[in-house]
C-alpha cells in the first residue's frame, strides 16, 4: 500500500515569469535557481510532508508554459484541491492581471478549491512595485489567504505549502468523519471536491 | 507579457480538436518543436464543452460572424503580403470555421419565477431571427449551402409538428409512491455543508413555486396525488420513488451557469477502444477522469427499457423470458468471436443484418435489442457490419463497469486538452485567439514554408497540420462531398427513465420512418458534471441529411413531453424540455482528403472534425496515420516519464530513477491489473456503482482476461456461472496483456531514459520563467 494518508493536487497559476517554477523547485528540492527550462517533460512534482503525524503527499502542478499566451487548458484546473496564485511584487503588471486569473478560477476550478495568493520576489526590495498592503487587501477582498515570499531566499516558501497542506488535511479529515457515519455514497456527493483524494488505507470503500 | 511568438518550428498545428491535439502531442513527444494555435478563445473547436455562458457565446458567434471580411470569393485571388520573400506566394486562411449551420434555439420555460407572461413567443422570434441570419450567412458560404440543399425530399416533415401526437401512447396506470420527503432527507444528508446551504436557499422559494404551480394546475386533468396517469406513461415493473421535478426558469439556468458542461460532440470511449489504449500507453490518462456509462436503454414499443447487455442484466431483466435469455447468451457468445464461426453467417455477409437476425430464430424482442441497442445499426446495415459493431460493443463490455462505455468527467471537450497539456509539457507552445492569416508557399517546390499569423508575425515551419476548416479556399474542391451531423441539446427537468441513482444513459432510437439513421441519445446529470442538480442534459445525435431540427424532432417527441407545452406535466414520466438548441455540424470523417482538397502543398496535412461516430476511433487513427507520415519510424506517443520517478540530482538537470517509472508505480499501488489511475478514480467516482467497479477490478485481476459480460454485482452470483457466457476465452489473454502496457517493465525502461535526454537543458530557451 502507499505510504501516505492523503494525496492533494496543488496547482500554480499566475503570469509568466513571476517565479512559479522557482517556488515549486525551492519547496520540493530546496534549489534555486532551478535548471533553466528543466520543466520540459515534467508534469508535476511530488513532496510528501508530515501533518500532525499523518503523511501527506502533495502533487504540485506547474503550467507547462501555457500561461505565456493565456492559453491554459481548463483541465489543468479541474481536479485541483488548492490553487496558488502567484504575482511578482516587482511587477505591477503581474498584480494587475490577478482579476483575470480569478475569472479563470471561477470558470474552471472546483468551487470548494482553496486559493492562496502569493507575492513572490520580495528579496528584490529596491524594485518593489506592489506594497504588501495592496496584496493583502486584494486577497481579503477575494477571500484568499495571502503571503509574500521569496523563492530565492527561501522565505515563506515552506510556509505557503505547509499551510496549505494543513488546511487541506483538516478538510479531508472532516470529510472522512462525515462519511463514516453514513456509508451510502451517492454519485452527486462524490464528484467535485473529493474525486481525487486517496485515502491510503481504505481504498475501494469509495 | 510577451506577445511575440518564437519564429521557427518543426510543425505548426492549427486547430485544437481531437486529431490535431493528439498529433501535436505525438510530435512534441518525439522532440519536434510544435506551435499549436487556435483562432477561438477556447480549446477543442467542434469538440468543445462549454458552461452555460460559454455556450451562449458560442451560439452568438455562430449566428453573428465576428469577422465580416471573410468573403471567400476574394480568398482565391493572390494575397498581397508584405512578409513575403523572393519566390514566395501566399494563400489566405479562413478566419472562421463555418462548420455549423441550421442553428435553432428554443426556450420552453419562463424567464423568471414571477407570474410573468411566458417568454415562449419572444424566444420563438429570437430563434427566427437567428435562422434568418444563419440563412444569410449560408448564401455566402458554399459548403453550408450544400448541407442545406442535400436531400430535403425524404424528410418526414409532418412528424416535426410540435403537437401531442408524440409517442405511441400506451395508456396505463401507475401508482406513485409518495415518499419524496424521505428522498430529500437522504439527499441532504450527503450534501457537503456548502451545498446544503445553497440548497436551503433555493428550497424555500422553490417550495413556494411548487405550491403556486399546484394551485394553478388545479384545472388540469390529473392533480397531484391521485396517482392515475392519463397518457404517455410507461409501464414500470417497480415504480421508483418519485421526486417532484423542480420547476426551472431561465433565471435559474443563468444563475447556475458554471455548473453546466455542455458538449458540442458528446462522444464516449469504448472500454477497449483505441483512445483508452492510447491514454494508457501515453500516460495521458493522468490528466482526465471518467465515469462509467451506467445504463443503456432502448425504445421498445414506445417504452424505454433497460438493455440487458451484461450477464447480470440479462439474468435480472424482466423483459426477457428464460428461453430468450438462453438465446441471447448464445448469440452474443457467438458474436464475440464471430470470425471463428464463419459457417454461421456464410452467405449473409452483405445481406441485411436485420434479416440475418430473423434467420437466427431470435424473438422480435431480442432482434430489437441486438440490432438497435447493441449494434446501434443503421437500417440498411449489412450482416458483417452488424456483427462487427456487436462484437465491438461486447468486447468493451465490463472493463470499466456495466456498459462498454466511459464518459469523460466535465465533458469530452476535456480530452483534446489533455493531449495539449502533454504537448506543452514537452515544450509545445500554445496560443489561443491566434491563427494563421496566410500560408507562405514556396513557388518552386510548392511547399508551405510557414505562416503569417493573425498578428502579422512571420513564423516558419517544416510541417503544417491543420483542421479542415483552416484549409485555404483555393485548395478546396468546389463540390464538397462532406456530410453533416444533426445535433440537438436539450435541458430537461427529469430523467427519461427515473431510477434510484443518477445514471449516465445511452440510448439508440431506431431510425424514424423513411430514415436510415438511428438517433443516439445521451443523458447526463449533475453526477456527470453536465448540469445543476435536478436537471438533465440530453444530447441527440444523428447522421444528418436535412436540418437538425427536422431530423431529430421525431425522436425528441418520443422521448419528451410535447415541446410546446408551457407547464410541465408533473405526472408524466417523460421529461419536460426546458431549453434546447439544434444545429448541423459539418462531417468530413468519411471523405478522402483527395475528394475535399486540391493543390495542397505536400507538407500540409489535414485533419477531420468529430463526425457522427460515438467513439474516437477515427480521430486516433487519423492522428496516428499522419504522424507516421510525418515522422516515419518514430514511436507514437510513448509513455511519458512518471514525475514520481524522476530523481533530481542537482540544479542543472535531473536523471530518471534507475527503476522504470510505471512498474514501480504499479507495485506501489498494489493493483496493477488494469488502468490503475483511473480505476482508482472510477472506484471513487462512480459511487453507486462504485462497489461493482472495484469488484470488477478485483475480478479482472483474478481471472486475468475477464471481459465480455461483466461479473456484475452480487445478484449475479446465484444464477451466474453455469450459463455459457463468454468467459474470458483464450482469445482474451492477449488483450489482458495489453492492458498491462503502462506498467510493462522492459518496454518502459527505455522511455524513462528518453524523457531524461529530452529534459536536458539544451532545447529549452522557450521555457525560461524567471
Amino acid at each position: 500500500m502507499e505510504d501516505y494518508k492523503f494525496l492533494f493536487k496543488i496547482v500554480l497559476i499566475g503570469n509568466a515569469g513571476v517565479g512559479k517554477t522557482c517556488l515549486v523547485r525551492r519547496f520540493t528540492q530546496g534549489l534555486f535557481p532551478p535548471g533553466q527550462g528543466a520543466t520540459i517533460g515534467v508534469d508535476f512534482m511530488i513532496k510528501t510532508v508530515d501533518v500532525d503525524g499523518d503523511k501527506v503527499k502533495l502533487q504540485i502542478w506547474d503550467t507547462a508554459g501555457q500561461e505565456r499566451f493565456r492559453s491554459i487548458t481548463q483541465s489543468y484546473y479541474r481536479s485541483a484541491h488548492a490553487l496558488i496564485l502567484v504575482y511578482d511584487v516587482t511587477s505591477r503588471e503581474t498584480f494587475d492581471c490577478l482579476p483575470e486569473w480569478l475569472k479563470e478560477i471561477e470558470q474552471y476550478a472546483n468551487q470548494q478549491v482553496i486559493t492562496v495568493l502569493v507575492g513572490n520576489k520580495i528579496d528584490l526590495t529596491s524594485q518593489r512595485e506592489v506594497p504588501p498592503e495592496t496584496g493583502l487587501q486584494f486577497a481579503q477582498a477575494n477571500n484568499m489567504a495571502f503571503l509574500e515570499a521569496s523563492a530565492k531566499e527561501a522565505e515563506n516558501v515552506e510556509t505557503v505549502f505547509m499551510d496549505l497542506a494543513r488546511e487541506l488535511t483538516k478538510n479531508a479529515r472532516k470529510y472522512l468523519l462525515r462519511n463514516t457515519q453514513e456509508v451510502d455514497p451517492n454519485i452527486t456527493e462524490i464528484t467535485g471536491e473529493t474525486t481525487n483524494i486517496s485515502y491510503g488505507g481504505c481504498c475501494g470503500s469509495g | 507579457m510577451a506577445d511575440e511568438l518564437p519564429t521557427e518550428f518543426d510543425a505548426i498545428v492549427l486547430g485544437t480538436g481531437m486529431a490535431e491535439s493528439i498529433l501535436a502531442a505525438a510530435l512534441a513527444r518525439c522532440g519536434q518543436k510544435v506551435l499549436h494555435l487556435d483562432r477561438n478563445d477556447y480549446y477543442s473547436g467542434d469538440w468543445a464543452t462549454f458552461n452555460w455562458d460559454g455556450l451562449q457565446r458560442w451560439i452568438t458567434r455562430q449566428t453573428h460572424p465576428v469577422v465580416q471580411a471573410m468573403n471567400e470569393a476574394e480568398g482565391t485571388k493572390p494575397v498581397e503580403c508584405s512578409k513575403l520573400e523572393e519566390g514566395e506566394t501566399a494563400m489566405s486562411v479562413p478566419q472562421q470555421a463555418n462548420t455549423i449551420s441550421n442553428l435553432e434555439m428554443f426556450t420552453y420555460v419562463r424567464e423568471k419565477a414571477e407570474e410573468l407572461p411566458p417568454v415562449e413567443k419572444e424566444s420563438q422570434e429570437q430563434s427566427e431571427t437567428v435562422t434568418d441570419k444563419e440563412e444569410e450567412q449560408t448564401t455566402t458560404e458554399e459548403t453550408q449551402q450544400q448541407i442545406h440543399t442535400t436531400e430535403d425530399s425524404e424528410q418526414p416533415k409532418d412528424v416535426g409538428e410540435q403537437s401531442g401526437e408524440a409517442a405511441a401512447g400506451s395508456v396505463t396506470e401507475e401508482t406513485v409512491s409518495d415518499d419524496k420527503s424521505d428522498d430529500r432527507c437522504e439527499e441532504e444528508k450527503q450534501d457537503s455543508p456548502e451545498e446544503k446551504e445553497q440548497e436551503k436557499k433555493q428550497d424555500s422559494p422553490e417550495a413556494d413555486k411548487k405550491d403556486r404551480q399546484e394551485e394553478e394546475k388545479h384545472d388540469s386533468p390529473a392533480p397531484g396525488g391521485s396517482g392515475v396517469q392519463q397518457e404517455e406513461v410507461q409501464v414500470k415493473a417497480d415504480p421508483p420513488k418519485k421526486v417532484e421535478p423542480k420547476k426551472w426558469t431561465m433565471d435559474d439556468i443563468h444563475k447556475e451557469w458554471r455548473r453546466f458542461n455542455i458538449d458540442l460532440s458528446p462522444k464516449m470511449l469504448f472500454g477497449r477502444g483505441s483512445l483508452v489504449e492510447l491514454l494508457i500507453t501515453s500516460n495521458i490518462s493522468r490528466y482526465c477522469e471518467f465515469k462509467a456509462v451506467s445504463r443503456i436503454l432502448t425504445l421498445l414499443n414506445g417504452k424505454l427499457e433497460q438493455v440487458p447487455c451484461s450477464r447480470a442484466d440479462v439474468f435480472s431483466s424482466k423483459f426477457v423470458t428464460v428461453l430468450e435469455k438462453r438465446m441471447l447468451m448464445k448469440f452474443l457468445t457467438f458474436c464475440v468471436e464471430y470470425e471463428q464461426h464463419s459457417e454461421d453467417y456464410q452467405g449473409w455477409e452483405e445481406k441485411p443484418f436485420s434479416e440475418y437476425l430473423q434467420s437466427r430464430q431470435l424473438t422480435p424482442n431480442l432482434q430489437h435489442f441486438i440490432f438497435h441497442a447493441i449494434a446501434m445499426a443503421t437500417r440498411d446495415a449489412t450482416t458483417l457490419e452488424g456483427l462487427k459493431s456487436t462484437q465491438r460493443f461486447l468486447r468493451s463490455l465490463g472493463r470499466y463497469g456495466n456498459t462498454p462505455f466511459l464518459w469523460p468527467l466535465y465533458g469530452p471537450g476535456e480530452l483534446p486538452q489533455c493531449f495539449c497539456r502533454m504537448c506543452a509539457v514537452f515544450a509545445g507552445i500554445y496560443c489561443l485567439r491566434r491563427a494563421a492569416r496566410e500560408l507562405i508557399i514556396d513557388k518552386d517546390s510548392n511547399k508551405c514554408k510557414g505562416i503569417v499569423c493573425t498578428e502579422g508575425q512571420r513564423i516558419s515551419c517544416r510541417w503544417m497540420v491543420m483542421q479542415g476548416t483552416y484549409v485555404p479556399q483555393v485548395c478546396r474542391k468546389p463540390e464538397s462531398p462532406a456530410g453533416s451531423v444533426s445535433r440537438g441539446i436539450f435541458f430537461t427537468d427529469r430523467s427519461m427513465k427515473a431510477s434510484e441513482n443518477e445514471q449516465i444513459t445511452l440510448l439508440s432510437v431506431p431510425p424514424a420512418e423513411g430514415s436510415n439513421f438511428p438517433v443516439r441519445a445521451v443523458e447526463l446529470g449533475n453526477g456527470a458534471s453536465a448540469c445543476p442538480k435536478g436537471m438533465f442534459v440530453v444530447h441527440l445525435t444523428s447522421q444528418g441529411t436535412g436540418s437538425a431540427q427536422a431530423e431529430l424532432q421525431p425522436a425528441a417527441e418520443q422521448l419528451f413531453q410535447p415541446l410546446d407545452k408551457e407547464d410541465a406535466d408533473t405526472e408524466s414520466e417523460k421529461p419536460k424540455v426546458l431549453w434546447c438548441v439544434y444545429f448541423n455540424q459539418l462531417d468530413t470523417t468519411d471523405c478522402d482528403p483527395g475528394t475535399l482538397y486540391t493543390g495542397l502543398p505536400e507538407n500540409i496535412v489535414v485533419t477531420s472534425g468529430p463526425g457522427v461516430d460515438l467513439g474516437y476511433e477515427h480521430a486516433v487513427q487519423q492522428a496516428r496515420r499522419l504522424f507516421e507520415q510525418m515522422c516515419p519510424g518514430e514511436e507514437f506517443l510513448p509513455a511519458a516519464p512518471n514525475p514520481e520517478d524522476i530523481i533530481y540530482e542537482d540544479d542543472d538537470g535531473y536523471k530518471s530513477g534507475e527503476a522504470p517509472s510505471s512498474s514501480d508505480n504499479s507495485e506501489e499501488n498494489g493493483n496493477d491489473s488494469e488502468w490503475k489511475p483511473d480505476q482508482e478514480k472510477l472506484d471513487e467516482g462512480v459511487a453507486g456503482a462504485g462497489s461493482e467497479v472495484s469488484q470488477e477490478a478485483a475480478g479482472g485481476e483474478a481471472e486475468g482476461g475477464d471481459k465480455g459480460l461483466p461479473q456484475g454485482g452480487g445478484e449475479d452470483a446465484p444464477q451466474g456461472g453455469d450459463e455459457g457466457l463468454p468467459q474470458g476465452g483464450g482469445e482474451d489473454a492477449p488483450q489482458g496483456g495489453h492492458e498491462g502496457l503502462p506498467q510493462g517493465g522492459g518496454e518502459d525502461a527505455p522511455q524513462g531514459g528518453e524523457g531524461d535526454t529530452q529534459a536536458t537543458p539544451k532545447d529549452t530557451e522557450e521555457q525560461a520563467e524567471t
